[in-house]
């Protein structure tokens, strides 16, 4: 298939001990989900590694399991078989205090669906996660965040009063409110007009380049994709290297 | 919002679906408040019972036979009543060995419509010489002068007091002394010198609307005091086998009739409450899994967000806790404030000795009943929150979808 490289492991069995600088490191990654009889391989033997600075595009077929590997590297959910590694911590060796620490200081999580909080204004939904971590999202940041998405006139309005596009770049906000050093964002453009799309792509091109943030931007438009510096494909829970990309990066394959 | 917190978070929660909580809140209260009142009532008639039983002053009544049971009603609710017997009988008690003091008493007929008093009250003769239940009672009294034959004490329900006058079947009597209040039958009567008493009955025919017929050598009931060492029990056996025509009762059968009284009215109240409790942990916790249930999405994009298992857990304890502490203070406020303006009426319909027990004692009964009511709310939602703090992240969110 394709020729292994150093950001690409599929099928390894490397080690947790093996040393690498890489902030993210997937090794024999699966998860499972009962479903009637049948078992679903929604990740299926994943192995990847992403580097500090990266921004990796991920595209797949609806169902795929872009979702389900974005949340395994967001500590949302443990895997059935395999490990993961984020910041140099093996998850499963955390406890759920040390976990939830990780979430709320270092990474950043954009959902595929509407996700603010119904009851707070989008000014408050940016300022929640801080709560959860060491210090408190004060509201002069949370300002420029809805700033720098355009929607700082929208502070005071309920999410119920905001159109999808615009609770798409709340939640983007509200991800970044707590300075992560990750960033998981799943189609945060899902149904939106291309110009918001790219709005919303060229913000986060702006926070890799200028911040040095690590994002993983699960998208279904493949003209998106190829901003990456990586461009990774699901399939049916296996994941492997954009062939086009490798062709267009020149990369080697055997 | 001014502070974004857990606490704020959970009010937020409680007032997006107003009527929900207010109907928990309200279930709480009737629960708090009803136990409250029950708690209040019982506590009321146990302490009236323990101060009654000390004014009683007397270790023995003795009555004439068949008139144990009216005669016990009339010292705990004040219910008037009348029966008489031989005055020789207290000379014959007296004799008795272990008896140490008597003194006897006169019940006489209700007045319902004197011109001085409202309600229904007792009027009760009794000898200002021998008497050793009454006098010491007296919460005030006109100073230095001894008790004149149409001076008289007046329980605290009466609503005389000291100084008043008052007229009883065409007699004009002047109030020489007020009793502590009981919450027994004592608060509603009146009690009159012997000597002043015969005077009214016999002027009756002339001055009264309706003439009393008591003759002059008839008593109600004699208290006796026992001599020290001497057994209560005893000296009641004695009393009944050597004299013919009476009962006696002890002080402490005082309280068992109370008790008997009380049973029914309690039993039913307590069963009422307990399954009003039952039903309100049910109802908070049916309402809480629910809660959890449709917010489970919500709560998972706060783990998501960084919110440890035990922060999700403190917030759904919080809405618990908020709601059923609501509800458990104005539960109590209601109920207190009803219970104050009603005592009176709770007296006479219950027919039971009541006394408002000790502010102290109110407080104690009330955080007690908070602390059930917040442990009603922390029991209900345990379940719910613990398997919404344990649930992955992801999973909930999903689920919610
Ligand atoms: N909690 C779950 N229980 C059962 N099956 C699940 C669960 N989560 C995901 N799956 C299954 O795993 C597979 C991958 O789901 P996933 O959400 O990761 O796909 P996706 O690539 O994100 O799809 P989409 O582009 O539509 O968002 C799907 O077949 C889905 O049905
Ligand atoms: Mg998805």
């Amino acid at each position: 298939m394709i020729a292994q490289n150093d950001i690409f492991l599929k099928n390894t069995d490397m080690q947790e001990s093996s040393a690498s600088s890489a902030l993210i490191e997937l090794w024999g990654v699966s998860k499972h989900y009962q479903q009637g009889t049948e078992i679903v391989k929604a990740v299926d033997d994943v192995s990847m590694q992403v580097q500090a600075g990266d921004f990796v595009s991920i595209t797949g077929r609806s169902g795929s399991g872009k979702t389900t590997l974005l949340s395994l590297i967001g500590c949302l959910t443990a895997p059935s078989t395999g490990g993961v590694r984020v910041f140099d911590q093996t998850i499963q060796s955390l406890s759920d205090s040390e976990v939830s620490a990780l979430r709320a200081e270092r990474i950043g999580f954009v959902f595929q669906f509407a996700s603010l909080i119904p009851t707070l204004t989008a000014l408050d939904n940016v300022r929640l996660p801080g709560i959860f971590a060491d210090s408190l999202v004060g509201n002069k940041y949370a300002l420029e965040l809805l700033d720098w998405v355009g929607l700082s006139d929208k502070r005071n309005n309920y999410p119920a009063e905001l159109s999808g596009g615009q609770q798409a770049r709340v939640s983007l906000a509200r991800a970044l409110a707590n300075k992560p050093d990750l960033l998981l964002a799943d189609e945060p453009t899902g149904n939106l007009d291309v110009e918001t799309e790219w709005e919303i792509l060229s913000l986060l091109r702006d926070l890799n380049l200028s911040q040095n943030m690590t994002v993983l931007l699960v998208t279904h438009n493949p003209e998106l994709a190829k901003y990456g510096n990586r461009h990774l494909v699901m399939h049916s829970g296996d994941l492997s290297e954009s062939y086009e990309w490798l062709q267009e990066k020149g990369v080697e394959h055997a | 919002m001014k502070d974004i917190n857990l606490f704020n978070l959970a009010l937020q929660n409680l007032r997006r679906k107003p009527y929900r909580s207010v109907a928990i809140g309200l279930c709480v209260a009737v629960m708090t408040g009803s136990l409250f009142a029950a708690t209040i009532i019982l506590r009321g008639v146990q302490t009236s019972l323990s101060v009654g039983q000390a004014r009683l002053g007397a270790d023995l009544v003795v009555v004439p036979t068949g008139y144990k049971a009216p005669a016990q009603e009339a010292f705990i609710t004040g219910q008037p009543t009348t029966f008489y017997m031989s005055d020789q009988i207290e000379a014959q008690i007296a004799d008795l060995p272990g008896v140490a003091q008597t003194s006897s008493q006169v019940f006489v007929q209700t007045l319902t419509n004197a011109s001085c008093c409202i309600g229904e009250f007792f009027l009760v003769g009794f000898d200002p010489q021998s008497d050793f239940t009454i006098s010491p009672w007296l919460v005030t009294h006109l100073d230095g002068q001894p008790l004149g034959p149409l001076d008289v004490i007046a329980g605290d329900r009466i609503l005389l007091r000291e100084g008043d006058g008052a007229t009883f079947y065409g007699t004009n009597f002047r109030i020489a002394g007020v009793l502590e209040r009981t919450g027994m039958g004592i608060d509603r009567t009146i009690y009159v010198p012997i000597e002043g008493l015969r005077q009214m009955i016999a002027d009756s025919a002339e001055l009264a609307e309706e003439t009393l017929t008591i003759p002059p050598n008839e008593i109600s009931s004699v208290m006796v005091s026992i001599a020290p060492g001497a057994d209560v029990i005893d000296v009641a056996e004695a009393i009944e086998g050597n004299l013919s025509g009476v009962n006696v009762f002890t002080a402490s059968q005082l309280n068992q009739a109370v008790a008997r009284q009380m049973q029914g009215v309690m039993g039913i109240t307590f069963g009422v409450t307990a399954t009003l409790w039952l039903m309100s942990l049910l109802l908070v916790g049916l309402i809480f899994s629910l809660i959890v249930n449709e917010r489970q999405r919500e709560l998972g994009l706060l783990r998501a967000m960084g919110a440890r298992g035990r922060a999700v857990f403190q917030l759904v304890m919080s809405e618990a806790g908020l709601l059923t502490g609501m509800g458990g203070v104005i539960g109590l406020l209601v109920s207190g404030v009803l219970l104050m303006s009603f005592s009176r009426l709770i007296q006479l319909r219950l027919r039971i000795p009541y006394l408002l027990p000790s502010m102290l004692e109110i407080i104690g009964v009330e955080v007690g009943l908070l602390a059930l009511a917040l442990f009603t709310g922390a029991l209900a939602s345990l379940q719910p929150a613990l398997s919404i703090s344990r649930m992955e992240p992801y999973a909930a969110v999903r689920r919610g979808e």
